[in-house]
Order: structure tokens, then sequence, then C-alpha cells
């Protein structure tokens, strides 16, 4: 009996990844517990392992991506035929528009509307299916009712893949069902969370503010090229999530920035006390640890918008920017207010390390709450970060410099650095977000409270 | 029950000889349907049966011929009035519209008109474009008229039967090429209620919606396609005023599909209605846009090429219906 081998689901918020490599070739003998593939999701890389034994049939490609649940090999008995020849459901790009392409050239699809039937709808919502992962065999790429159905035979466990997809709340059905929204286009308000009412009249808000802004950023996607290329780098992987989630951070806040200097001579003296019984801190660990503190004195910078609530949020979780050669990775620092600077210094230097080797487990990515990231190796003092969503806020660090100061009626020289909060305004005014940055800068000014 | 054939013509004259007999309140007037029998056969013998009376041969008036009838119903007959051709319809429009459609609503409720209009319609016999038009949707259009269009001998003959017994105006159209068809149709007086339709074929992929010659045709075309593995549901709604929607969106509901044919020109056609209804009704249970096949915006031609052109038949059906179940997708 064929054992099939799925892509898994290695995080909450994890959906799909892309095959990087096949470890084990096809046709080899497989063990169980062995490492058989290297796959990349919009988070990390990471090995994955096969719990069956046996030979290794390669249903999927490398390069392709594949939604969590698919499958992607079989694991044979010596000498058995491989089962059923159903072809893995990759995710194809926009697969609505390309076999649209494919099937009637002479209709142009609309950008980025999915088209299909009332009734293929009615089914795919019934069963629970997501129609963005549905390719259309109707005119111009259709989306027919049997396509849906075809499709969740096709997918080995539908269910909860595209229930996963689709979590909607009772309310929240049935005001997408009054307004003809489709719950797959619209995105939580949390990332595992189910679609709400509220976010349902935030897409539609939302997308009733944008069609006229959607059809020339459509167009500029569109632009024809102003020269041949010298290479295509695809939008995919890490470089599509960020590209996504920056964007949509950018078009869903009122976001804004404020700079404030830090006077950083206790920190520096603090580090050079700590060096001589031991490790030192970063600098960037003296922010985080005092961002960790500050929040915990400005509940509102710890939250989340739901809807039309702010959710105040207990746990304070700091995430930090890692700049990788193809992209940023953002791990976090879980509960940074309860850690002490020595294990919290700890902890950021094995989630570094970790990111540049590849080596993050998905745990180690998710749930931040607040991030922190810096520039000033590059020699940058303020710039305007922009807010990872959910969170409300995040905070960039420039670079420590000297500067020439007036105390107290006199001149003279300290270390300082600027700090620049991009809050969104939906969530806090000013005041606050400057009152939480100004218990940063306190902090950073009396290390010793920080622990 | 016999297995007794009669034919499309047979069967109307039948139902209309059995209620003369039945009820003396019963009589025809039109042209050329005493001595002669009417132009298609559909009156023979029924002056020599019940005299001249009671079988009136008029002079060639319309509007005068509807008007006889609009006088005898509301006086307490139960006539029968024959216009030649559908296209003369619009000669005596104004006593089908404005007065034998009106009058029970102008006197509030109290006049019944138990008149009978028939007529003949359609093209396929060269008779050009004065004498084979499908005029229906302009008769489906007026409150206050019922409109059958029977498209076999058995239906003709319980349909005929329910309009001479309903109180209310109704209009028989027949199609002038299906005279000659014939089914088993029942010796006894019998009765098929208005405003019933009838599935002619039980399927599962597309429900058709046909009606009179287009039934026939339409028929042909599902055999074609069962030989693809397409299974049509063919749904005649035999009365065409008041619809029986219901029937369609049932079906609709299981097929995800429709497809309407009529042989009446397709802009304003009653495909136009039926096609709406389904989309009110079953809107969420559509895989694909409507189908309509019809006749194109054109007068009927005289030449018999242009006209088999013209009027919709089993091969365009068949490329409609293959058209509204498409999944050119499928099979890449």
């Amino acid at each position: 009996m064929a054992t099939e081998f799925t892509m898994p689901k290695l995080g909450l918020t994890m959906e799909e990844a892309t095959i990087l490599e096949w470890l084990i070739a096809d046709g080899q003998p497989v063990a169980a517990g062995a490492v058989v593939m290297r796959i990349e999701t919009d988070k990390v890389e990471t090995e994955v392992e096969i719990s069956a034994e046996g030979v290794l049939h390669h249903v999927a490609r490398e390069g392709d991506v594949f939604p969590c649940g698919a499958v992607i090999a079989y694991v044979l008995s010596p000498g058995e035929d491989v089962p059923a020849p159903s072809a893995p459901s990759r995710i194809a790009a926009a697969p609505v528009v390309s076999t649209a392409a494919q099937v009637s050239p002479t209709i142009a699809p609309l950008h980025g509307r999915l088209v299909a039937s009332p009734n293929a709808r009615r089914v795919a919502f019934d069963r629970g299916v997501d129609l963005a992962g549905v390719v259309g065999t109707g005119p111009g790429g259709r989306i027919v009712s049997l396509d849906v159905t075809e499709h969740r035979i096709a997918v080995d466990v539908p269910s909860i893949l595209n229930r996963s997809g689709v979590a909607a709340t009772s309310d929240a059905v049935e005001l997408a069902d009054l307004l003809g929204v489709d719950l797959a286009g619209v995105v939580p308000d949390h990332p595992s969370g189910p679609v709400t009412r509220s976010a349902v009249a935030f897409h539609v808000r939302t997308r009733l503010n944008t069609q006229q802004v959607a059809a020339p950023s459509a167009a500029l996607a569109d632009a024809p090229l102003l020269q041949t290329p010298s290479r295509m780098l695809r939008l995919a992987g890490m470089r599509g999530t960020i590209a996504k989630r920056m964007h949509a951070s950018l078009r869903d806040m009122a976001q804004l920035t404020l700079t404030m200097d830090a006077d950083m001579n206790a920190v520096v003296s603090d580090r050079e006390t700590r060096k001589v019984t031991g490790r030192a801190p970063s600098f960037t660990d003296y922010v985080v640890a005092a961002s960790a503190r500050a929040l915990a004195q400005h509940p509102i910078a710890n939250a989340q918008l739901v809807g039309d609530e702010i959710a105040l949020l207990p746990d304070i979780h700091v995430g930090l920017a890692v700049a990788l050669d193809n992209g940023l990775i953002v791990p976090v620092v879980r509960h940074a207010d309860h850690l002490r600077l020595d294990a919290l210094a700890a902890e950021t230097s094995r989630l570094a390390n970790a990111a540049r080797g590849g080596a993050l487990a998905p745990t180690d990515l998710e749930g931040a709450t607040f991030s922190v990231s810096t520039l000033g190796m590059f020699g940058v003092d303020a710039f305007t970060p922009v807010v990872n969503p959910p969170n409300v806020a995040i905070l960039g660090v420039g670079r420590i410099r000297d500067d020439v100061v007036a105390i107290d009626g006199a001149i003279g020289i300290r270390k300082r650095v600027t700090l620049s909060l991009t809050w969104d305004h939906r969530v806090l005014d000013g005041a606050p977000a400057a009152a939480f940055c100004r218990s940063i800068v306190e902090a950073l000014e009396n290390p010793s409270s920080i622990g | 029950m016999s297995d007794r054939k009669l034919s499309y013509a047979h069967a109307f004259r039948e139902a209309v000889f059995q209620a003369m007999q039945a009820d003396p309140d019963v009589f025809v007037a039109g042209e050329d349907i005493g001595a002669f029998g009417g132009v298609f056969h559909t009156f023979d013998g029924l002056q020599k049966e019940f005299g001249e009376d009671r079988v009136v041969d008029t002079p060639i008036s319309e509007q005068a011929i509807v008007g006889l009838g609009v006088g005898a119903a509301v006086s307490g007959l139960r006539p029968i009035v024959d216009l030649m051709f559908m296209d003369f319809i619009c000669v005596a429009m104004d006593q089908i519209v404005n007065q034998a459609a009106k009058i029970k609503y102008m006197f509030g409720g109290v006049p019944k008109v138990p008149l009978t209009i028939t007529t003949t319609g359609g093209a396929g016999v060269s008779a050009s474009a004065q004498h084979s038009q499908s005029l229906e949707a302009i008769l489906c259009h007026i409150p206050g008229l019922k409109v059958v269009y029977p498209s076999n001998a058995y239906d003709m003959k319980g349909l005929m039967t329910a309009c001479i017994r309903e109180d209310n105006p109704t209009v028989m159209v027949k199609h002038k090429r299906l005279f000659g068809a014939s089914t088993i149709v029942p010796e006894e007086p019998y009765s098929i209620p208005l405003g019933v339709a009838k599935v002619v074929r039980p399927g599962t992929h597309v429900t058709v919606v046909a009606y009179g010659r287009m039934v026939t045709d339409a028929l042909a075309a599902a055999d074609t396609l069962a030989a693809e593995g397409i299974e049509c549901e063919i749904i005649d709604p035999r009365t065409l005023q008041p619809f029986d929607i219901a029937t369609v969106v049932e079906s609709v509901r299981r097929t995800n599909h429709s497809v309407v044919v009529h042989e009446a020109v397709r802009f304003g056609g009653l495909g136009a209605e039926i096609a709406a209804q389904i989309q009110e009704e079953a809107f969420d249970y559509l895989d694909a846009p409507i189908g309509r096949i019809a006749a194109p915006f054109s007068p009927v031609p005289f030449s018999p090429v242009l006209e088999q052109l013209y009027v919709p038949d089993a091969v365009r059906i068949a490329d409609g219906i293959r058209a509204a179940i498409a999944r050119p997708g499928k099979g890449r």
C-alpha cells in the first residue's frame, strides 16, 4: 500500500511552501526519519523528514509551490506501482489568469478578479474550499462547480487545508454572503485567527477606497519593460511575503514616524563593565530590553487592531529584524520584558545565528507584538521603519555617535542614538506614542532599570 | 388506454369536436373553417356535424372575428375564434389586448370571458414574412391572456380542451410544421392543466427549455449529445402564460446550466424572460450564463434556403448546449 507524503504544515500561519531540493532521489529507498527534502516557506528554509519506509516516488518537482497537505510524493513497497496519476495541485502564481490566457487569449481577464460561477462559489463555500487554489476550466478560465468538486478529489486533505484558508465566524459568512464577498480574499485580523465580520467590512471598505488607486497600480505592474532585463527575480517565497506584507502594511494602516535622541553614555559604560565579567550585550539588546520594559508601561503600543476594537496583548514578544542576503527575517524574543539583559542577549545571539544559518524553527518567527529594526551599522541616524502587521508600532535604531551637546550651559560630548518610532495612528495618537518612546529613552539612559 | 395514434391537426379537431358535443354553448368562427374545414384541415367536417350556426365562416376581418368572440363570451357562450395565421393577430390587437384581456378587470371581475382564440404560428413552409411569425412574446406580455403552445398531438388535445373549459381568454398557438406529427392520443376527452410544464426528457447536465416545434429539435439534439455523454433535461412549458418557472428552476438547481430555445427572434423573445427568471431564482446554482438559441433579428425569409438557416434546428441547438456547458480548460 502506497503511503502519501504531503507538504507538512510547520507553523500556524504556514499555508504553502516551495520545494527547494529533493535530498533523496526519485526511486531511491528511504528509511523512516530520513531527511528527504528542503523546503522554503514564507518565513524559513527547513529540512523535512519522512515517517514512512520504502521507495520514494516524487510527484512534485523542485521549485514548485504546494499548499500544506498536498501530496508531493509516495512511499511505495518494493515493486509496487505508483497509485492513480493525479497530478499534485501545484499553486500557480495566478491560476485563473494564466488559464484564461491559454484557453481564450482574446478574452482579457480582469486583473486580480477571481472569475468563478455563482454555483462554483456556492459549492466552494459549502465545502470549505478556497477558490484561490482552484484552476478554472470554464470559458475564459471561469471556475465552475465541477472544478471545485474535482479539486477536492485532487487535494489530499482539503477539509483541513481549505477550512484553515477561509476560517470565518458565522457573522462574517453572513455578511460576505450578503455583499458577495469571497472570504478567501479577506485578510483575517490575526494571521491565525478566523475572518470576522469586521474584517469583511474592512475588506469591502478598503476595496471601495482603493478601487481608483488599484487601477493605476495594476497598470504599473503591466508597464512594458524599459530595457531587456539582465535577470528576472521572482517575487516569491520570502521576497513575495515581504512585498505583500509591507505593501499591505502601508496601504491599510495610518503610519507615521517620530524621532527622538537617547543619551547612550550610561549604556556604553554599562557595556564596558559587563565586558570585564563576560560577554557584553549588543547595543541592540539594550534597545530591545528598553522597548520591552516600555511596552509593559504602555500597553496601547503592545496591541492589535481587530475590526473596530483594539486588543491589548498581555505578553510582550519583540521581533528583531535581521537582514539576510536575499531578504529580511524577524525572529522573535519571547517574553522579552521578563528576560534579564544577559539572558536576552543570549537569546538574540542564538536567533541571529540561526537566522543566518537558515536553522530557525517556525515557532521562532511567530507572535511578535512589536519589532526593532537597526540600520545604525550603515551610518543611518533616522529612517521610517514600516510596521510589521498586525503590530501597531516598530522602532528603528540608528548609529551610536558622538554629539556635541549643551549640558547645564556647558558644552560636552555625549554618545547618542536616534530612535525612529513608526506607529499606527488608528490605535494611538502622537502624545502617547511620544510618551512610549520617551520611556524607551529613559530606560536606555538608566540601564540598571533593565537589568 | 388505447394506443390509437392521431396527428396534431386531428387532435385539435377532436378536442373541439368533443367540446361541441358536450356543451351546446361552444361554437367556432373563422375564415374558411366551415365548408373548407380550415386551411390546415383543423376544422375538417365540423360544419357538416354541427351546422352553419355553430361553425361559422366569417368575412376576412380579424378585428370583427375576435370582437364577435369577445361579445359572445361575455354573453354566456363559449366561443372558439380562429385567426388563420398568427401574423394576423396584429389586425385584431385592439380586440385581443384592450377588450378580451381587459373586460373582466374593467367591470369589477363580474364578466366571464371564456374565449379561445386559436391561431397558427411559426416558419418552415416558405410562407414568407407575413405568414411565418412567432409572436407569442407579445401575447405573453398582456395581463389577462393565457397562452398555450403545444408541441405534440397528445398535449394539443389536452391543452385545447383546457382552453375551451377555461373561463378567461386563452390563445392556442399551433405550429404549422407540426400538423402532421402523430402521437398516441386517447379517445376520451381529457384536459391538461394550464400553467404546468412537462419534463419531456430527464437529464443531469443541462436544462433545456423549448416549446412548440423546437421541442422536437431539442429532443433530436439531446440524442446527439447523449452519444457525447451530455445528458439534457428537456422541459416543455406547454403553457407560456402563466409560465411554470418552478419546474424549470428545480431542474436548473440540479443541472447548474440552462439553455432556452425558441423559434421567435432572440431580442425580446420569451427566452429573455425565462432566463431572467432563472437567474432571479437560481443565481447561486448557475455555472454559466443562460444560453438563448433563437432566430436572428430579421423577418422570416421567403427563400427556403435562407429560411432553413433562419429557424433553429437540432444542430444549432446542440452547438448552443455544448457552448453553455463548455469547459475549454478541461483536458489540457
